[in-house]
């Protein structure tokens, strides 16, 4: 039994060790990739909020946890800025505030891609 | 046959078609001159513990002795009938040591509990 | 002739019902969201597995009276047997956390009340279904409720997914992008669906029900079309997905994304299907796990163990079940997100299936406990293949998914 756990251990250990390490321009593309996947999350929960096809709760629960998300990457702060302001407007169930919070979030592409 | 593979590890069964527990230890006599005979069996914590290393099987032995649950429980080979998946022992297990723990679960806890 | 019918299609019911739960909805739904239809081959492969092992699972039950831990400590004796209870235990354990959570959400999905709240609830539930339930009300009521998960396949067939893109897919493609977590999703899909806790939570059940060798045949057909329909079902999940997520960009990373899986295609009703599927598919799930970690130790250690006699006949294994779901519980509240706890123990299985599936393959090439209905070359094959494939696989991308930062 203990020469079977030195090995799995072994090649667990060795497969550790050959991991690439992770360049920085591949963070970048992981983060924009995140990025932009909570953003289309926000905008679908809210479209379909507008259509009536979600709870409230649930829309405002999944918002306020897309914006902290956003926060939490670099460089997309902005964004998260927007996604608050669906998230208040959904909360209130205001549906113009949500839809001018929509059109806030469809304007700014060329904001994102200036981070490094 | 085979000691090891016939009768070690397989499921005890008592007189009344209980499961007893398993097989956990075999006890041999070696006698100069002669072949080795079979004693009996045991189970119990502390024999399944010494099979793992000596030291867990004497703290598990200790324990017992402290707390009143089965270390080791010895039965007889006369008292033992090798079937082919299974061994019949020639007692009522609810009237023996092998299950303390099972009785005092049920006396002191599952029994009060109501649908026990 | 016709009663081994009935209780084939019970049993094929039984299996379809049962067989979502949170580790192949979250993997799936992975899948189909980042990749698209690529990863289908992924769950075309646990799903063939799935099949052949329960089947043999089945077998073995049948031929010899025994389940499987029965015939795995008796076989391979008390010191690997301890190896296999100490593994199969702490994963289970983590997946039965899952499981639990994944209850939990679905009732946040409906009273908007956070997932942390209801964990005490749920599990005072699942405690209560298996302390006053019968094997029966368990395998077959819970199972039935989850042919609700059914909507998934026509959520998929609605979704008019490009069905020739899905078949290119349907054989293990090489990923365009993003290997590392490409492999890592694929792992987690076959740890999935390629569950110990099923095979022996089957055989188990097969003794419950004293099955004995005229229901081979039975057996056969359970595992063919019950594993079968089921795989049919993630596969329903991975369309939606990609449907709904992939032309999005929405990359699924947590469980909340999953509340939009069938908008799409069901409106209002798809966040209700979505919300009831979770709930039923991982209680009932987390009710196997449970009673099967249970067995292991009730089977392993010879008590009395059946799921149809009063509680207090079987103490320890009543204490062991409860003990099991308290410990549950706490892992859930623990604070791990339950989304990752998901995705990594579903690769921890994957990594850890070679402790389960080498014993009992030799068991079914044992002629003293199968007789002669041993396994052929071709199930030896396909079982020992895949399990190679996703152990690799799981040894590979585990540190990865865990220190690369997914």
């Amino acid at each position: 039994m203990p020469r079977r756990f030195h090995v799995f251990y072994l090649a667990a250990v060795i497969t550790a060790c050959g991991c690439p390490v992770t360049r920085a321009a591949d963070e970048d593309a992981k983060h924009l990739d995140k990025c932009n996947s909570w953003i289309a999350t926000a905008r679908m929960v809210a479209e379909a909020w507008l259509d009536d096809e979600l709870p409230q709760h649930y829309a405002a629960a999944t918002l306020a946890k897309a914006a902290a998300k956003l926060y939490g990457i670099p460089a997309c702060g902005d964004i998260g800025r927007l996604v608050s302001e669906l998230h208040s407007a959904v909360s209130a169930s205001e549906a113009r505030g949500v839809r001018q919070a929509l059109a806030h979030l469809d304007a700014p592409t060329s904001r994102r891609r200036t981070s490094k | 046959m085979l000691l090891a593979r016939d009768v070690l590890d397989k499921q005890l069964i008592d007189k009344t078609g209980r499961r007893m527990g398993r097989v956990d230890g075999i006890v041999i006599a070696l006698h100069q001159g002669r072949p080795p005979e079979v004693r009996a069996i045991e189970l119990g914590s502390a024999v399944l513990g010494r099979r793992l290393h000596e030291r867990v099987g004497r703290w598990l032995q200790h324990l017992a002795g402290r707390w009143g649950w089965n270390g080791v429980y010895r039965i007889p080979w006369r008292r033992i009938t090798v079937m082919k998946h299974e061994i019949r022992a020639g007692m009522i297990a609810e009237r023996t040591r092998a299950l303390v723990v099972e009785r005092w679960l049920r006396e002191r806890i599952v029994g009060r509990i109501p649908g026990g | 002739m016709k009663n081994k019918a009935v209780e084939a299609a019970l049993g094929i019911v039984t299996s379809v019902g049962g067989f979502l739960e949170i580790g192949s909805i979250a993997t799936a739904a992975q899948a189909g969201g980042q990749f698209g239809f690529q990863l289908a081959w992924a769950v075309v492969l646990g799903g063939v597995c799935v099949a052949f092992l329960v089947e043999q699972s089945g077998r073995l039950a049948a031929v010899s009276g025994a389940t499987i831990p029965d015939a795995i400590r008796g076989r391979f004796g008390f010191n690997y047997y301890f190896l296999l209870l100490l593994t199969m235990a702490v994963v289970s354990l983590l997946v039965l956390a899952a499981e639990l959570g994944g209850v939990c959400v679905a009732l946040e999905f409906a009273t908007g009340i956070s997932y942390r709240w209801w964990a005490v609830p749920v599990a005072l539930l699942a405690w209560l279904i298996i302390w006053k339930g019968t094997f029966e009300l368990i395998e077959q009521g819970v199972s039935a409720l989850g042919l609700v998960t059914l909507c998934f396949v026509v959520g998929a067939v609605m979704s008019r997914p490009d069905w020739g893109e899905l078949a290119r897919h349907l054989w293990p493609t090489p990923p365009d992008r993003d290997s590392a977590r490409y492999w890592f999703i694929a792992v987690s899909i076959l740890g999935a669906s390629i569950t110990p806790y099923l095979m022996f939570f089957y055989s188990s059940g097969a003794v419950e029900d004293h099955w004995d060798k005229s229901y081979l045949d039975a057996n056969r057909a359970i595992a063919a079309f019950g594993m079968g329909f089921g795989t049919l079902i993630s596969m329903g999940v991975l369309v939606v997905a990609a449907a709904a997520f992939e032309p999005r960009g929405i990359h699924v990373e947590d469980y909340s994304q999953l509340g939009l899986l069938l908008t799409n295609v069901f409106g209002r009703w798809g966040f209700v299907l979505v919300a009831a599927s979770l709930a039923i598919a991982c209680l009932g799930a987390a009710l196997e796990i449970t009673l099967e970690i249970a067995y292991m130790f009730a089977q392993g250690l010879g008590w009395n163990w059946s799921e149809n006699q009063r509680p207090s006949a079987e103490a320890r294994f009543s204490a062991t079940y409860t003990i099991v779901i308290v410990l549950g519980t706490l892992v859930l509240l623990a604070g791990f997100d339950p989304f990752k706890l998901t995705t990594v123990s579903m690769a921890l299985t994957a990594a850890t299936l070679p402790v389960a599936i080498v014993p009992f393959l030799v068991l079914m090439n044992d002629r003293r406990y199968v007789g002669s209905y041993t396994n052929g070359w071709f199930s030896n094959a396909v079982v020992i293949g895949i399990t190679a494939l996703a152990f690799v696989l799981a040894v590979v991308t585990l540190p990865l998914e865990i220190f690369g930062g997914g």
